[in-house]
C-alpha cells in the first residue's frame, strides 16, 4: 500500500510541478505576443525620439530630414512587419503618415506636429495586436479592446486562470499612473473574492475590466 | 511470617495482547458528523487559497493536492486503527480532492454539473458493488484490512465529488441562496435521518447518503458565514468564519479527548475496587 501511496505522490506531484509549468509559460508568451504583434520596434521608436528632440528645437527641415529615415525604415519593414498583424500594421502606418503629414506642410504647427509624433511614439510602444495571428489566450485583450471572459463554448473562464494572467500581466510591469493602478488593485481583489466564493462569473468580469486598463 | 489475608481483589481486566483486527475508521455518533462538517469545509477554503490566492491555478493546485493526499493516506493506513488525528487529516484532504476534480472536470473540460452529478453517482454505485463483491460487507464497523481501507477511501473520495456536483447542480439550478439550499440540504439529511430511525431504513444506505449530502450542506453554510450581504451572505468574511469552524474542530476534538480520557479513567478506577471513586463520563 505504501509503494502505490508513494508513487501517486511522486506522480501527482510531477504532474503538477509539469502543469505550473506550461501554465507559466503560456502565460508569460501571452502578455509578451499581445503587446509585441509586430516584433522589435525599438529602432522606430529611437528615430522618432530624434525627430521629437529636433522638432523640440524648431528646427523643422532637420525634422524633416530625419523623419524620412524613418519612412524608409517603415517601407522597407513593411514587407515583413506588414503580414505579422495586419491591423497593427495599419495603425502604426496611420500614426506615421500623421506625422510625416504635420511635418511637411509648408509651415509646420508646433502643436500638431508635437501631438502626431507623441501618437506615433505610442503606437510603436504599444500597438494594437488584431485578429488573427497568434491564438488568444486567456487574459489577452482581443482586437475590440475587451478580454474574453468566456470560452469558445460560452461557458465562464476558470476565474483561477484568469486571476493568474492578471498577476502575469502586472509583473510584465506596464506603466501605470496611480490612479489607474489603485483601479487594478481593487478590481484584482474584489475578482479573487468572488473566485473563492466559486462566483467564475463575477470574478471574470473584474478580472477582465482590470486587464484591459492594464492594457491601455 | 504468616500469609497476611488479602482482601480478594477484583480481577483486573484482561489485558493480554490477542490478535484482532481493529477498525481503522471512527464510529458514527454526532461529534463525528460535525467534525466532518466542520472539517470538509475548511478543505475547501484551503483549495481556495491555493488556487486563487497563491496563483497556483486550478490544474496545478489539483495535482499538488493529489500528491499530498496520497502522503497523508500513508501514516493512515499504516496505523491499521483509528488514531484520530490520522484519519481526519485524510478526510479534509480527500475532500480537497474530491471537490477540485469536479471542479476540474467542469472548468477545465466543460462537463456539465449534471452529467458530472450522474457520472460520480454511477462511479460510487460501482465503488459499493466491487467492494460488496470483493468484502460481503459494506460496514464501517469492520473496515479492518487494508483492501476494505482502500474501498472505504475511494468511496469518499467519490462521495465528496457527486456531494460538491450535487451541491453545485442544485444551488445553480434554483437559485435559492446560500441560507434556503443549506437549509434544503438539511431537510434532506434530516428526513434521511427519519427514515433510518423511524422507518428503519437500511443503516449503511442512510449513512453514505447523509455523507454525500453534508458536503454540499457544509459548503452552504460556510457561504452564508462568509459571503457579503450583497449577495446573500452574513458578511463575516473567510477569516472570521474559518477562526469560527477551526475553533468548533478545536471544541469537538477536545471532547473526544475528555470522553476517551473520562473512559480510561473510569476503567481504572473500576479495577482497582475504589468503589466510593466513580469517574464517571461527563454526561
Amino acid at each position: 500500500m505504501r509503494k502505490l501511496l508513494l508513487t501517486g505522490a511522486v506522480m501527482f506531484g510531477a504532474a503538477g510541478i509539469g502543469a505550473l509549468w506550461t501554465q507559466s509559460r503560456a502565460q508569460a508568451a501571452a502578455p509578451a505576443v499581445a503587446a509585441a504583434p509586430l516584433g522589435d520596434l525599438s529602432g522606430l521608436q529611437a528615430i522618432v525620439a530624434d525627430v521629437q528632440d529636433i522638432a523640440a528645437k524648431g528646427d523643422w527641415a532637420a525634422a524633416e530630414a530625419r523623419i524620412t529615415d524613418l519612412e524608409t525604415a517603415w517601407d522597407d519593414a513593411e514587407r515583413t512587419m506588414r503580414p505579422l498583424d495586419p491591423s497593427a500594421w495599419g495603425d502604426v502606418d496611420a500614426a506615421a503618415d500623421a506625422a510625416f503629414d504635420a511635418l511637411r506642410a509648408s509651415v509646420p504647427d508646433r502643436a500638431q506636429v508635437d501631438a502626431t509624433l507623441a501618437a506615433l511614439s505610442a503606437e510603436l510602444a504599444h500597438p494594437t495586436p488584431g485578429a488573427g495571428g497568434t491564438v488568444a489566450a486567456v487574459g489577452v485583450v482581443g482586437p475590440d479592446g475587451t478580454v474574453a471572459v468566456t470560452d469558445a463554448n460560452g461557458r465562464a473562464l476558470p476565474c483561477e486562470d484568469m486571476a493568474g494572467a492578471l498577476r502575469t500581466a502586472r509583473a510584465a510591469g506596464f506603466d501605470l499612473v496611480p490612479a489607474d493602478q489603485a483601479q487594478v488593485d481593487a478590481l484584482q481583489a474584489k475578482g479573487l473574492e468572488r473566485c473563492n466564493a466559486d462566483d467564475d462569473a463575477r470574478a471574470d468580469d473584474f478580472f477582465a475590466k482590470a486587464l484591459t486598463i492594464l492594457a491601455r | 511470617m504468616s500469609t497476611l489475608d488479602m482482601p480478594a481483589m477484583p480481577a483486573l481486566p484482561d489485558m493480554t495482547p490477542r490478535y484482532s483486527a481493529s477498525n481503522r475508521v471512527p464510529h458514527v455518533t454526532w461529534d463525528f458528523w460535525l467534525i466532518k462538517l466542520v472539517a470538509v469545509t475548511m478543505g475547501e477554503t484551503a483549495a481556495d487559497f491555493l488556487a486563487v490566492n497563491l496563483g497556483l491555478g486550478l490544474t496545478a493546485t489539483s495535482l499538488f493536492m493529489a500528491a499530498v493526499l496520497c502522503l497523508a493516506l500513508i501514516p493512515q493506513v499504516e496505523a491499521k486503527r483509528y488514531v484520530p488525528w490520522r484519519y481526519w487529516l485524510a478526510v479534509v484532504l480527500i475532500s480537497i480532492v474530491g471537490t477540485l476534480v469536479t471542479d476540474n472536470l467542469v472548468d477545465n473540460f466543460g462537463v456539465s454539473l449534471a452529467a458530472t452529478t450522474v457520472a460520480f453517482t454511477v462511479a460510487l454505485a460501482a465503488t459499493f458493488w466491487a467492494w460488496w463483491r470483493s468484502e460481503r460487507t459494506l460496514s464501517i464497523h469492520y473496515v479492518t484490512t487494508d483492501r476494505r481501507e482502500m474501498f472505504y477511501w475511494l468511496a469518499i473520495l467519490f462521495t465528496f465529488a457527486l456531494g460538491t456536483a450535487a451541491g453545485d447542480l442544485v444551488a445553480e439550478t434554483f437559485g435559492l441562496g446560500y441560507l434556503a439550499t443549506g437549509l434544503l440540504f438539511g431537510l434532506t439529511i434530516a428526513a434521511i435521518a427519519f427514515c433510518h430511525y423511524v422507518l428503519e431504513m437500511n443503516a449503511i444506505l442512510a449513512f453514505w447518503l447523509a455523507y454525500i449530502l453534508t458536503r454540499p450542506l457544509g459548503a452552504s453554510f460556510g457561504d452564508l458565514l462568509s459571503q457579503p450581504s450583497e449577495y446573500g451572505g452574513l458578511g463575516l468574511g473567510t477569516v472570521v468564519t474559518s477562526v469560527i469552524f477551526l475553533a468548533t474542530i478545536a471544541g469537538v476534538v477536545l471532547y473526544m479527548l475528555a470522553t476517551i480520557a473520562g473512559v480510561v479513567l473510569y476503567m481504572t478506577a473500576a479495577s482497582r475496587g475504589d468503589n466510593e471513586v466513580r469517574l464517571d463520563r461527563a454526561a
